[in-house]
C-alpha cells in the first residue's frame, strides 16, 4: 500500500471537485467517518476524509487534525457556510455520488490504506 | 405558585463558538432588559464560568441554574441543569475525566475563556471542549439525575447535534421528562413534525451564543426555582406548567 494522488482518489470515487484544488497532493490514508470525535481521535496528517456529514464542522474537524481533503459521499452537497469555510481554510471539497460503504471498498481495493488507530486517543 | 420567564440554555465565552460578549454582567443585564427571572449557563462540556455567573447575579433577582451542554459519544447534546454550583463542580469532574486529552486549537475552534465576575478574563481553557464525551446518552442521563440534576435533551429538532437526528429515535426507556426544541420551530409546529414528543414536555430556550439571541419563549409555574421543580412542571403535576410562545406545552397535550 503505498500514497496515491488525490486527483486518482477523484477519479476512482468519480467524485465532483467542488472548486479548484490541487489534485497532485499524495494522499498516504483514508478516513472513513461521520462523527468527528472519531475523526479527531485517528485521523492521520494528510489523510482524506470520506463522509456523509455536511455542516462546518467537518472543516474544523479537518483542519484540526492537518487532513487533506473531504470527499462528500451519497452525492451530498455541503451547505454555502461549509464551503466558504473550506475555501477559506483552503481544504479540498469533492463530492461523489456513490455510498460510503463502495467508496471504501473501491480506495481500499486500490491500494490505499485505512488512519491507523493504534497509536492515538 | 410563581411564574418565571425562564431561557434555560444560554452559553457564555467560555464556549468556543460563543462571541467574547457573552459575559456574565452582559448577559444579566440583557436578562434583566427582557423580564428573564430564571436563566441557565450552559456551556459546551464545562461549567467554568458558573461560579461568576452566580456572583454577577446577586441582588439583580434573577435565579441562575449552573448547567452544562453535554456532548456524548453519539455526537448528542444534552442539557444538564443544577441547582447548585457543588453540584455542577462535581459532574465538570466527571466531564472532564471523560473527555479526549486533546488541547484547543484558538484559531480553528475559538476561543474558551473563563471569566470572572466583573467579565474580566481569568484563563483560557485549553481542553478541547468542542468535541464529545465517551459518556453515552444514557449514561449522561443517569449520572446527572443521581446528583440530582435535571437532563433535557437539546434542540432535538435540529439536523446536527440532536438526539433524534443522531439517533434516529429517543430511546423510550430514557428516563427524562423533557426535550428542547430549537427556534426554529414554533410549539405546533414540534408537535406536528414530532408526534413521537407526545410524552414529553418541550422547554424552547434560546441557546444564545450572543446577546442578541437572548429572546424569551418559555414561561413556567412552579412553586420555587429548582431542577426537581421543572421536571414536574414538565410533566404538568400538581398544577404547575410550562408554556412556549404563550402555550401549554407539558407532556401528555
Amino acid at each position: 500500500m503505498s500514497n496515491m494522488k488525490f486527483g486518482e482518489i477523484i477519479s476512482i470515487v468519480e467524485g465532483t471537485l467542488l472548486f479548484d484544488a490541487d489534485l497532485d497532493m499524495e494522499i498516504p490514508c483514508v478516513c472513513a467517518a461521520d462523527l468527528m470525535s472519531d475523526v479527531l481521535a485517528f485521523a492521520e496528517s494528510g489523510s482524506v476524509l470520506l463522509t456523509g456529514l455536511c455542516n462546518p464542522q467537518v472543516v474544523r474537524t479537518v483542519e484540526m487534525s492537518d487532513m487533506a481533503a473531504i470527499v462528500f459521499v451519497r452525492g451530498k452537497h455541503p451547505p454555502p457556510e461549509t464551503v466558504a469555510l473550506a475555501k477559506q481554510k483552503s481544504v479540498p471539497l469533492a463530492t461523489t455520488p456513490h455510498t460510503m460503504f463502495e467508496m471504501c471498498g473501491r480506495l481500499y481495493q486500490a491500494g490505499l490504506r485505512s488512519c491507523d488507530i493504534s497509536c492515538r486517543v | 405558585m410563581r411564574f418565571f420567564l425562564a431561557d434555560l440554555h444560554i452559553h457564555t465565552a467560555l464556549s468556543a463558538c460563543a462571541e467574547t460578549e457573552m459575559a456574565p454582567q452582559a448577559i444579566l443585564e440583557r436578562a434583566q432588559q427582557s423580564g428573564l427571572g430564571l436563566i441557565a449557563v450552559t456551556d459546551h462540556n464545562s461549567a467554568e464560568n458558573a461560579a461568576a455567573m452566580l456572583a454577577a447575579a446577586e441582588g439583580t433577582g434573577i435565579t441562575v441554574w449552573p448547567g452544562m451542554e453535554v456532548q456524548t459519544r453519539e455526537e448528542v447534546h444534552l442539557l444538564s441543569l443544577f441547582d447548585t454550583l457543588e453540584q455542577v463542580t462535581l459532574w465538570q469532574e466527571e466531564v472532564y475525566a471523560h473527555l479526549p486529552p486533546l488541547k484547543n486549537k484558538e484559531d480553528v475552534f475559538g476561543v474558551q475563556v473563563v471569566l470572572d465576575a466583573e467579565g474580566d478574563v481569568v484563563r483560557h481553557n485549553e481542553r478541547l471542549l468542542q468535541t464529545s464525551t465517551s459518556f453515552s446518552v444514557e449514561e449522561v442521563v443517569q449520572r446527572v439525575h443521581d446528583l440530582k440534576g435535571l437532563c433535557i435533551p437539546a434542540h432535538v429538532d435540529r439536523p446536527a447535534y440532536s438526539i433524534i437526528a443522531n439517533l434516529g429515535f429517543i430511546p423510550p426507556d430514557l428516563g427524562i421528562v423533557g426535550v428542547e426544541i430549537s427556534h426554529l420551530l414554533s410549539l405546533q409546529q414540534a408537535r406536528t413534525r414530532f408526534p413521537q414528543l407526545e410524552r414529553y414536555g418541550l422547554t424552547a430556550s434560546s441557546d444564545a451564543h450572543r446577546l442578541s439571541d437572548m429572546v424569551p419563549r418559555m414561561t413556567l409555574k412552579m412553586a420555587e426555582a429548582t431542577v426537581a421543580e421543572l421536571a414536574l412542571a414538565l410533566a404538568g403535576e400538581g398544577g404547575r406548567a410550562v408554556w412556549v410562545d404563550g402555550v401549554c406545552s407539558v407532556r401528555g397535550l
